[in-house]
This record gives C-alpha cells, structure tokens and sequence, in this order.
C-alpha cells in the first residue's frame, strides 16, 4: 500500500511550513504519523433558553390532585399514580403489610381475575406496574393515545377494588418468600438494607420493606384490606397523566375516573425516632465472596428541610457526579473498585447519608479506611471554591437532561409535589444550587456528618478481611454468619434462644425486636441493673463525691516501656487532676468543669482543644457517673448481641447519648464491666477504637474497683495501670483544680 | 465504563403494526434524519430534536468482544475504559470532568459488537462533545501505570457484576456451553487471565486496528443545526487520518450443530436453573423478526406464555423468560427458569421445551401475534422518547444493518409478519438437535 508514504510525503510538506500553522505532527498509539493541534476545548456555542414545559395541578373535589403534562411528540399517554402510604403505615409486626398490599392491586379486583387484567393491558400494547416504597405506594400505566380511557379506567380499578384473593396473596407471598432468600445471598442488597438497619433501628425506614418470612406469615388478608381502607383514599393520592393528550382530556378522564370515590380520613402514624448515631461496624460473613461490599452511613436530614441543597451538594462533593472524591481517591487513583460513590438520601420523615463502594477482599481495610478519612476531612476542612462550583455547575448545568421526556417532566412536578414542597422550587433550582457557599457546605457537613458515630457494613469473606480492619484501626468489629443475618432481631442474629417471660412477645417478633432493642431507662434493663448491683448497687454509688487513687502505670512507648507513679484526684461531677511523676519529671494535668491545664517542666499551658475535650470525654466516660447517668435514664443503653473476647464470652451493653460518644460496656457473668471500648481521636486526629480492659476488681467502700487496666488504641497497648491504693470519699481540697502554678 | 450483553438489544428496535382493522396500533412518528460520510470514511448521522435544549453525540465503533482473540478476551472492554486516560489535549480522567462541568453525562459499553461511547449535554456544548471524541479516536495516550491500574478497575467490575452476586454467570455459563467456534462463547467482560494477560502492546495495536474514522459512526441527535453540526463534525473529525490498514473482519465461524448438548454444573446461587437455548440466525436475517415476535408471545407482560404458564398457573418458577438475543451474527434464543423450593430442575425443563415444542405443533393464535404487534408499537414509541432512544436506533441501523432506513423500515417487516411464519421458523429452529440444556444445582446441593 501506497498511502502511508504518501501520508509521510504530505506531513513532510506541512513540516517545511509549520511555523504558518498551529497543527503539528504527532504519532497515533500504533506508531502512524498524524498532523493534530495542540488546543484547548471549543467554545460553546449561543445558550438557548431553558423553559420548563407547560404543567397544570387542579384538585378534584375528592381532594385527589392531578397534575397534566402535555407533550405530543409521541402518541403515547403515561400515567402514574402516587399514594402517600408505604412502608412507614405497616402496621406494628406486619412489615410487609405495604409491599404485599401494591404488589396484589393488579392481581385482581372485585370484576376482573388477575390474568383478565393482564390480558387487558397487554393486548392493547400497554403496561401497567405497581409497588411501593417507605413512604408511597405507586401504580403506573402507559398506554397508546387512543387506548387512554381504557388505561385510565384499569388504572382506577386496580387502584380503588383490589380483591386480595386467597389463592393471589398465597401465590404473592411465595413469590416474595423466594425472592427473599435469592436477595439474601446477593452481597449488594445485603448490604444496602442493613446500613439501613443499623442507621434507622426499628424505626420503619430500617425495617426490610416487603417483610420477612416470619413477618409475612402473619399477614392476613383482613390486615390488607385494612390498611387499603384506611390509606388508599382519593384525598391521598397524586395522580400525573402525561403526554399526548389536552388539558381538558385528562382532567375530565381523571374526574370520570376517580371523581366518584368519596374522601377519607387518613389517621396519623405515630413512629418510633431513629436512634442518636453511633458507631458500629458489622461484618457479614459470606465465606465464598471474592469481594467486599462496604456500606459507610449515618443519620442526616429528610428531603423537605432548609439544609437540603447545602448537605445534598456536600454529599456529592463526597461521591457525586460533577466532583466525586471518593471514585477519585479510590478508582483513578489506586484502582481498588470499579465504582465508589455517596448519596444524601433524604425522604419525608428522614434521611442518610450513605457512601458505597465494592474492592476485592485483599484490599478491604485499605478501602474503608480510605472512606471513613473522606468523611472525617469533608466534615473536618472546607471545600475549595473550585471544588463546589464543579458539583454546583453540573446540578444546575444538567437540569435541562431532567426535563427531557414527559416522564422527567413529571417526576419534577411530582416530587415537589409528594414532598410538599412549593411548586416555585422547579424553576429556582438552578438559582438555588448556585447560591449555596463554601462556608455554607462547612457549616452543614459541621453540624450533621459525625466521623465518630458511623454505621460500617461490610459483606464479604470475613475471616480473610477482618484482621486487615485491625490493622487500619477498626478493632471494635461485630462478626454475623450471613445465613445468621436477621434485620428483625435486636441483636441481628436470628434467635436461637427465646427470651422468657414475655409471652406475648413470642408472638411479635418484630415487637420483642423492637423491645429489645429501645431505650430502657433506669433500671429495667436486667443487665444494666447486674453491672450496677455488682459496682456496689446505685444507692452506694450515688454517694460517691470523691476519689484519691495511687497507681504505677506503663506507658508503652516506641523506645520501650516508661515507667510512672501518679496520683489522680477526682471530684464528682466534672474535676479531676493527676500528678504524674514520668522520667523524674513532673506533669500535672487539671480539668475544672470544661476548663483544662497542664504543668510541665517548660511551663503552664492551657490545654489546646483537643486534648481538652478528650478530659471532658473521659469524665463522661468515668464509670460510676456513666452507670449512675445510665440508671437515671440520661443516656441511651442499648443490649447488643453477646461477643466472645479472647476466650471469653461477654454480654455487651451500649451507652450514648447527645453528649456521650458510643460506649461499649462487655460484661462478665458476674455484673462487673470486664472492657470499654468507644472511639477516641488518634494522634493525628482521625478517630481511633480504643479500649480499656478492667481485672482485679476490690471492694473499696462497697464500690468494686479495677486495679488492673490496660489501655489500647487502634489495637496497640499505650499504657497499663495498677493501683496501689484507692481512698473513696476523703475530703479535697478545692484549690487542686484550679489552674496549676 | 459499563459493559453489557445486549440482550434483547435488537428486539427494541423493531415494530409492528396491527394487522386487523379492529385494533390499529397507533404507529410511530419517523425519525428524520441525515446520514453523511467524510473523506476519511467517517460516518456522521445527524437527528434535529429542538423540544429540550440538549443534545446528545455518541460514537460508535464497530468492535466488540466477538472482534478479540484468543486468549485476550476482556479486551475490547478494558479498551474502553483505556479512552479515559487522556489523550493529546485531554489530560487523564478529564474527558468525564468536561462533560460533568457543563451540566453533562457521558459514559460508554462494550457488547459483542460494538462499543459505543455517549454524551448528553447541554445543546450549546455540542462542539466539546465533537472535540473530546476526535482527540482521543486520533491521539490516545496510553501509559502502562494507568493501564495496569484500570485493569484491576475492570477486574473488580469483573468481581462486581459477574463472580460476586447469584446468577451473575449465568449469560456466561450459557454461552461458554452454547458455542465451540465463535467467539460469542466468551463474556464481554472476559475472564481474568486474559485480563492479566493483556499488555500496553495490545492497546496501541487495538486502538490502530479498530479505533479508525472508517470504522466509527458518529450520530448527533437533539437541538442544533444540522448544518453547523455537519460542519463542526467534519472540521473535529475530518483530520483524524484514515487506518493505515482495513479493519479486519475475520471472526470464526460457529459449526452447524447436529445434536442436543446437556450439561449440569454446580454454582453457590440460592436457587436452583435450568437453561434451554437453541441457536438462531443473525440479526437482519428473514426469520429474525418472526422470532422476535416469540419472544414477546413468550415472555412480554404477565399474559405472556412463560410468565403466565410457568410463573403464575404452575408455580413452578421465581423467574422465567424466553427470548432471542438476535445479534450481528448468528446467536442463541434461550429460556431461563429460577426453580421455585420444592421443585425440580426436571419438571422445569420439562415445562420449558413443552412452551418451545406448542410453538411448532400449535403455533400462536391470531390474537397473540396482535398483541405482540401492538407490544412492538409500544416499544418503537416509548423507546424514542430521549435523543439517547433515538440516536441507538439510527446508529443500530447503520452500523449493525449497513442500512440506516431500517431504523423505520422493519415496522412495515413486522406487519407482514404472519402466524404462519411464527410457526414456520419454531419448526427450522426450535428442535433437539439444535438445542443446548444446562441444568444449575445449588453448590453442594443433592442432585
């Protein structure tokens, strides 16, 4: 072949010349000589106008609200019907009421079989679907324009007469039954539902949707047709009929069709309260996994807040399209997952965040790791301006790809109108992206994000990830064989033992969970109420004031072990001082009610922020006024699933509350708190597992003290402590706390 | 980015109209288009939408996982995912962040065959979309450390959508059973030794092979000038070079087979699968369309055969359908059942062939080939919503037909379609010695 030389000869007569042109030569990949500029990227071209495409809302008298969206490219007509019912109105132990309810509406109505419907819309080349969610319940049809009053007219049957025959509910209830066990094997969906599960606790949006075996069960056809009664009432819906029809058409269809249909009261639900975050870490154990599905979330605000834009754009400067730090950290830059992202997923009563990625089992640590720290440094430094406006110019730049096809167009006027949101939102989104601020994302990602108190799902071969966890300073791990997974258990694990004297809770076992699992003020938590009685029993605590402790500690340094003798001071509630003689050195540190010194041999400093705050945790976390606080109902304890430590099986209690960081308490058979875990920062400020480990308790006064601990951080011993003598109650002066001379 | 097997890829591209007055299907507007071809050999298809201020520019290559050889299957996909790595004046990962930055979405796939790259963007951006594209079909960088690194991105999506959830190799298992010769026999996504097989070498050749103006097409759909677009479109793409040698089209050919294969394997899925495929001609043959019309008999909407029969009556199956994948060259047309508890893979089996078999003694009754003409109608519609839609249908057309007025022209195939041809072509096709069943046990689980 000629061409080549010919193509060498060409570019040699460009090169005699080039100073005249900006081209120059290049060579393809594959070694062929090209002429190719070099030049920055084409301006664009006149903005055209972006107009949101004509809508119209009118009420029927039956206070349904129907929105027209006309649009007459194709000769098609889309309806979708929205009702505000989901998950959130399952009755008390019947999850799954909701799900089964939508997915038997076209299995049947008071004129029409089920496979007489199904003939109906597919014959006239059309589809009808229905399901639902946590908050709404759905049912869409689609038809050719000239079938419109056909769909419409399903549409209201399906909606307004479902049978919920016998034979149908039993078929449904198979079907969800063995989709469930598929699901339970899929690592993703794993996943994905208990983060819920972990950030909402009982409250509905942490419960699986479409139920369980056990849940579904007890459903009867009465319970459907209940809740049907009492939520599918016209003043609860939201219809959208779009597409190739008029004004007029598809609002004298909608009154024909479901105009007749008398209003209704909705009750109200009462709903438990998603629990204050805290930080846990589940593994589930799928032993044959090849990678690691890694769920990182927590509690953050519902979709109709003020905070909603300036969090969502927080959230997408995390993981979202137009900036996305978690793909770039994790995908462009070390390859460990073909995908990593995170998302506010804010709903009516609620919402999270969640961020998600998958990587092999061999670098799991590495990836969670990864993940938790962008966390930390989104909520600890503020963006950059260049940052924002990326994720700011791709939300407002892409608003005309939402707007495309009458179904976008839609959903636009739906949402706001589901989350009853003013319908001016639609046209002042763009202005409303861009008026969001680095201080304003600093602000809200301060106020919610909460690096300490984050839900960790990891789903994958568990025995072969979990020490690389421990070595990247997740230490503090729950362990549950995946076929043992049970969302519906307090403790997670399917119960192999039931709980006795509670009769009626064997029954519910959502109920029994959900008991379990609440808060227990005072002292009807049984186990709460051992660990105070084996302390010395609250009416001994409550008289502790003060307490002088002696002790030689180690402190395991990189060089060796430093030996020191201290001296601490405590008065109850907030002060506390130790004089510690380290390498013959003197070291005072003093905490006075929030306020924080510490003397060395340079001087006096007032204790910077950090260190201040890590005293006031530790007084918080002191044990009697922890389980004096725990006793009175102040904070929240919560049992969670028994764990073996070292040898050692230990009942696990967990305190927290608006002040309290998550604290474990891992108990003996005897009461006596045998370990502490919780989360404290690290040295460089990134929060670390730390635990203490208590032993040889001595009564003191009636009071059972440890004289043994060992503290560890990130799994590592830093010191060790033995008390050599311990004085409760003796009077102290004062003047020990206030700031050292 | 993403791959995917193009299942039922072509059965949304054609259409049918009723053929009894007592139900017309409302047919579907035209698609109004151009097609021009620039010197280098480059084809542009433009498609004027001015409704939405958007548009949307893909390109795409005709060269897919059936182009790789032995022993490098996995690389017409990881290629892919090498055209994010920068090229002379897009530094790497930026192709995605100019796109983004302007309010807009790009991505791309890799099927058997083609691998198409896309972006929908604002319509005053239509030029970046035309400059990104151009710069790296001509001067893609390849770098062995971003290579190395996005092949572990590939075999984690590897991980991802194929080795770590239930069912993810079952297109796998299907195939790699089906086909000796062709290579349709493996994934898109390949396996993991060719993939650590795969060097920088084969990326520079790939990229001069296949990566050349006369084997891409270029379609723009959405609200520009097509004058200006054309324009544009020339001066981008007019000065990438023409290959310095013909794409080659040398794939082997797949035997004529003579008898039934049975195979039974193990996976760890929750539930037990039974597979019969048979083998069936190239997409654009005469007795594809029929079979597309079985596939939606069988499979489309609850009343459907399989659906109704197997799922609904039976009880018999979790899941179940019957379709063809119809391709560029001759593929398989296959039925899955998920087996419900409490069944077996034999009675399952069993109800499977007794749907293929009614086929070819029964035939389909007049009212079901309406329906599933009515289907298509649908389908043509609601499937050229978006100039995404549409510009899948054009490209389809020209690059896997050669002939772009099919992306109408087949409507009026599927109104000649008759219950007789339904039949005729389940008789050539639908026999045991064409067929291929796989039964798939639970891993450990008692046969």
């Amino acid at each position: 072949m000629n061409r080549r030389g010919a193509l060498v000869v060409g570019i040699l007569g460009v090169v005699l010349c080039a100073a005249a042109v900006s081209a120059q030569v290049d060579r393809t990949p594959d070694g062929r000589f090209i002429m190719w500029p070099t030049e920055r990227p084409p301006r664009p071209l006149a903005a055209r106008d972006v107009n949101f495409p004509p809508y119209e809302i009118r009420t029927l008298r039956n206070g349904m609200q129907v929105i027209a969206v006309l649009h007459h490219e194709q000769p098609a007509v889309s309806m979708r019907l929205l009702i505000r019912t989901g998950a959130v109105q399952d009755p008390a132990n019947k999850v799954g009421v909701a799900t089964l309810t939508a997915s038997l509406l076209d299995r049947g109505t008071q004129s029409k079989t089920a496979e007489e419907i199904a003939d109906e819309i597919d014959f006239i080349g059309g589809a009808l679907a229905t399901g639902s969610g946590s908050d709404l319940t759905f049912a869409n049809a689609v038809v050719m324009k000239d079938s419109f009053d056909v769909g419409i007219n399903l549409l209201a049957d399906v909606v307004r007469s479902p049978a919920f025959a016998e034979e149908e509910i039993d078929r449904q209830k198979e079907q969800t039954i063995s989709s469930l066990q598929v699901s339970a094997n899929d690592p993703a969906y794993v996943a994905g539902v208990l983060l819920e599960r972990l950030v909402y606790g009982f409250h509905p949006y942490g419960l699986p949707n479409s139920g369980t075996p056990e849940t579904l069960a007890a459903i009867t056809r009465a319970d459907l047709q209940e809740y049907h009664r009492k939520y599918f009432v016209p003043n609860n819906m939201v219809l959208a009929i779009v597409g190739d029809v008029t004004g007029e058409e598809a609002f004298a269809a909608a009154d024909r069709a479901f105009g007749g249909w008398p209003r209704g009261e909705v009750p109200p639900v009462a709903l438990t309260a998603p629990p204050e975050p805290t930080r846990r870490i589940v593994v589930i154990d799928k032993p044959d996994a090849v990678q690691t599905e890694i769920r990182v979330g927590q509690l953050a605000i519902p979709r109709k807040h003020n905070d909603y834009m300036a969090f969502d754009l927080a959230s997408k400067i995390l993981g979202g399209e137009g900036a996305n730090r978690l793909h770039q950290v994790l995908r462009s830059e070390r390859g460990l997952t073909y995908g990593a992202q995170a998302d506010s997923e804010a709903r009516k009563q609620s919402g999270h965040l969640v961020a998600e990625t998958a990587t092999r089992t061999e670098t799991t640590g590495e990836a969670l790791r990864l993940m938790v720290d962008e966390i930390a440094k989104l909520q600890r430094e503020r963006v950059g301006e260049r940052e924002l406006s990326d994720a700011q110019a791709y939300l407002a730049g892409s608003f005309p790809l939402t707007i495309e096809t009458p179904n976008d167009i839609a959903t636009q006027v739906l949402n706001v109108i589901f989350y009853e949101l003013p319908v001016t939102e639609i046209g002042s989104f763009r202005e409303r992206v861009q008026a969001v601020t680095p201080d304003d994302i600093q602000r809200v990602a301060k106020q919610y994000i909460r690096p300490d108190r984050l839900s960790i799902v990891l789903v994958g071969n568990a025995k072969a990830f979990v020490p690389q966890l421990q070595r990247v300073g997740f230490t503090d791990v729950e362990v549950i064989p995946i076929e043992q997974l049970d969302l519906m258990s307090a403790t997670l694990k399917r119960e192999t033992t039931r709980v006795e004297n509670v009769p009626a809770a064997l029954l519910n076992p959502a109920r029994l969970a959900y008991t379990l699992s609440q808060v227990n003020p005072g002292t009807s938590n049984p186990l709460l109420k051992r660990v105070l009685d084996a302390k010395g029993g609250t009416d001994v605590l409550r008289k502790v004031r003060t307490v002088i402790a002696d002790a030689d500690t180690t402190f395991s340094m990189e060089q060796g072990p430093v030996m020191s003798k201290t001296r601490t001071y405590v008065t109850y509630p907030d002060k506390f001082r130790i004089d510690a003689t380290v390498a013959g050195a003197q070291v005072i540190q003093v905490f006075n009610g929030g306020n924080a010194w510490a003397r060395d041999p340079a001087g006096v400093h007032d204790a910077p922020p950090a260190m201040r705050e890590d005293f006031a945790a530790s007084v918080r976390r002191d044990m009697i006024p922890l389980l004096l606080a725990a006793a009175d109902g102040t904070v929240t304890v919560r049992a969670l699933p028994d764990e073996g430590v070292e040898g050692q099986v230990l009942k696990v209690l967990e305190l927290s509350g608006p002040a309290l960081q998550p604290v474990r308490l891992y108990v003996e058979n005897s009461g006596l708190v045998a370990r502490q875990r919780f989360s404290a920062p690290g040295p460089d400020g990134k929060p670390v597992d730390a635990e203490e480990v208590f032993s040889d308790y001595r009564s003191v006064s009636g009071v059972q003290v440890p004289y043994r601990a060992v503290v560890r951080r990130a799994g590592r011993v830093i010191l060790s402590r033995t008390l050599t003598q311990v004085a409760l109650n003796t009077p102290i002066d004062d003047k020990l706390f206030a700031r050292p001379q | 980015m993403r791959f995917r097997i193009a299942v039922f890829f072509a059965a949304s591209i054609v259409a049918a109209i009723a053929l009894t007055p007592l139900q017309a299907a409302v047919r579907p507007p035209k698609l109004q288009y151009q097609i021009a071809t620039l010197p280098n050999g480059l084809r542009v298809i433009l498609s004027e939408d001015h409704s939405t201020p958007i548009v949307h520019v893909s390109v795409w290559y005709h060269v897919g996982s059936k182009n790789e050889r032995a022993g490098r299957t996995g690389f017409a996909h990881l290629f892919e995912h090498m055209m994010f790595k920068g090229s002379k004046n897009v530094e790497p990962d930026s192709h995605t962040s100019y796109v983004s930055s302007v309010g807009g979405r790009s991505n791309a796939y890799t099927t058997e065959d083609v691998t198409v790259f896309w972006q929908t963007l604002p319509a005053q951006y239509m030029p970046l979309a035309l400059w990104l594209e151009a710069d790296r079909m001509a001067t893609l960088r390849i770098d062995d450390v971003a290579f190395r690194r996005e092949r572990e991105v590939v075999k984690e999506e590897r991980r991802l959508r194929i080795e770590n959830q239930p069912y993810g190799r079952l297109s796998e298992i299907i195939y790699d059973h089906a086909f000796v010769a062709h290579p349709y026999k493996h994934p898109t996504i390949g396996s993991m030794r060719d993939l650590e097989a795969a060097s920088i070498a084969d990326v520079r050749d790939f990229h001069g092979t296949f990566y050349v103006p006369e084997n891409a097409t270029v379609t723009i759909v959405g609200d520009f000038d097509s004058d200006e677009a054309l324009r544009m479109a020339t001066q981008y793409f007019g000065r990438v070079p023409k290959a310095a040698r013909p794409v080659p089209r040398d794939i082997p050919r797949e035997p004529e087979k003579t008898q039934e294969r049975r195979a039974i394997i193990e996976e760890a899925w929750p539930l037990p699968a039974v597979v019969v495929a048979y083998h069936v001609p190239y997409d654009g043959h005469p007795d594809a369309y029929p079979l597309h019309i079985t596939s939606k008999i069988l499979s489309d909407g609850q009343s459907a055969r399989i659906v109704n029969e197997l799922i609904y009556n039976q009880r018999l199956c979790l899941s179940a359908s019957g379709s063809g994948n119809i391709t560029e060259h001759p593929n398989l047309f296959f039925a899955v059942c998920i087996v419900q508890p409490g069944r077996t893979l034999a009675e399952a089996e069993k109800a499977l062939i007794a749907e293929f078999d009614k086929l070819k003694t029964e035939g389909v009754t007049p009212r079901e080939l309406q329906r599933s003409q009515n289907q298509f109608a649908r389908d043509y519609i609601l499937g050229r919503e978006s100039n995404e839609d549409k510009a899948l249908h054009l490209a389809h057309a020209a690059v896997i037909h050669n002939d772009i007025t099919t992306a109408d022209g087949e409507f009026d195939i599927f109104m000649k379609t008759s219950v007789a041809d339904v039949q005729r072509v389940a008789r050539s096709y639908f026999n045991q010695s064409n067929r291929l069943v796989v039964h798939i046990l639970p891993k450990g689980g008692a046969r």
